[in-house]
């Protein structure tokens, strides 16, 4: 009897997820912080200075360590509500933006490397939460191949 | 124990992660590239001024308009305190950058300046038109240039290498936007930003902008 190949699709969401937001992150901190805060300014949503750059400089190490928790498998369940909580906050900040009409001609999300459209980013803010929630669901299949499992197991040896 | 290990684990993915950054960071500075023979053609302002601005900006763009306006109306009121080198940052190059090659043209007669303020002020009105050239070619006539190297010069390689140029060292200092700025080598996004430094200078609130070397 030949052995099934079954696609683990909840792993590769998993892996699909970690990709986009450890690129996300990388891209942001290893540009120039200013570009960052122009993209945020673009959203008129702070309306502080200090709030901003803030937020510029914290928001890229949040993407980078939740892309690399998700990838190693370690705090999957956290690192997906945080998935869930960005593509959230995303869809509000880039919704709020359509509906006011602002001129935004680039998102900020990947910094140089990729320039979406204002409402293809509104549409993958949607997607990166409806994925981060699909995912939570299946804990158990998206955790294959994971740091959690692997300690869980070592200590039940 | 298992938590003593998880969190030990955590800890070195934490540090790795932070040491792989700075790493990167380190490894892969941005640093300005290529020719940048005929700049000191689009340079403005006193050379001994405290504060030095490069720009990089587009002349489609309405921030970087925004933001011209902004430097001449601060240069007109403050002429001692400011010198401004305007580099060519296109954000689309669908026409070879028009209206950088006609700026780059008349820079080459001499007259980069008043073409500048033209492409700017003017800019709601040609960004409109189907073929903004014959706005250009107006522009160029109004400023007495020479209509036939103008027009071998538009057609140069040259000069769209020369705007590539531009653009290609603001990208490896870090510029994705229009207007960036480097005032005395620190980087300012956006027309907001501008502003809000500008009322520092003039409130003679320098010291924090070091020396360019």
């Amino acid at each position: 009897m030949r052995p099934s190949l079954k696609i683990n699709y909840f792993l590769l969401a998993r892996f699909l997820i970690a990709g986009i937001f450890l690129v996300s992150g990388m891209e942001k901190l290893l540009s120039p912080i200013e570009n960052f805060i122009y993209a945020i300014q673009g959203f008129e949503a702070l309306h502080s200075p200090g709030l901003e750059r803030l937020t510029a400089e914290v928001m890229p190490w949040i993407e980078f360590f939740v892309g690399l928790f998700l990838l190693l498998g370690l705090w999957t369940r956290i690192a997906l509500i945080g998935v869930m909580a960005m593509g959230f906050t995303f869809a509000l900040i880039v919704g709020q933006g359509i509906w006011r009409g602002l001129p935004l001609i680039n998102c900020g999300c990947f910094g140089d490397l990729i320039h979406f459209p204002i409402f293809a980013t509104f549409t993958i803010d949607c997607f990166l939460f409806s994925l981060g929630g699909i995912a939570l669901l299946h804990l158990p299949r998206v955790t294959v191949f994971s740091l959690d499992v692997w300690l869980r197991e070592s200590r039940a040896a | 124990m298992r938590y003593l290990l998880k969190g030990i684990i955590t800890l070195g993915v934490v540090a790795a992660g932070v040491a792989t950054v700075m790493v990167l960071k380190i490894v892969a500075p941005r640093r300005p590239v290529g020719d940048r023979s005929g700049v000191s053609l689009r340079v403005k302002g006193n050379p001994r001024a405290a504060v030095k601005i490069v720009e990089f900006m587009d002349f489609s763009c309405p921030p970087c308009a925004a933001g011209s306006k902004m430097l001449k109306r601060f240069m007109a009121a403050h002429p001692q305190a400011i010198q401004i080198e305007m580099n060519y940052f296109p954000l689309h190059l669908e026409n070879k950058a028009l209206s950088a090659r006609y700026a780059q043209c008349a820079a080459e007669q001499g007259q980069f300046w008043p073409m500048f303020d033209l492409l700017v002020e003017r800019q709601a009105v040609w960004k409109s038109m189907l073929n903004p050239e014959t706005a250009f070619q107006q522009m160029a006539a109004e400023l007495k240039l020479n209509p036939k190297a103008l027009q071998q010069c538009v057609a140069a390689p040259q000069t769209f290498k020369t705007i590539l140029t531009s653009r290609q060292q603001g990208q490896a200092q870090g510029v994705e936007s229009t207007p960036t700025y480097f005032i005395n080598g620190k980087m300012v996004v956006g027309s907001q930003a501008l502003a809000e430094v500008l009322k520092e200078i003039a409130a003679g609130k320098v010291k924090g902008y070091a020396a360019v070397t």
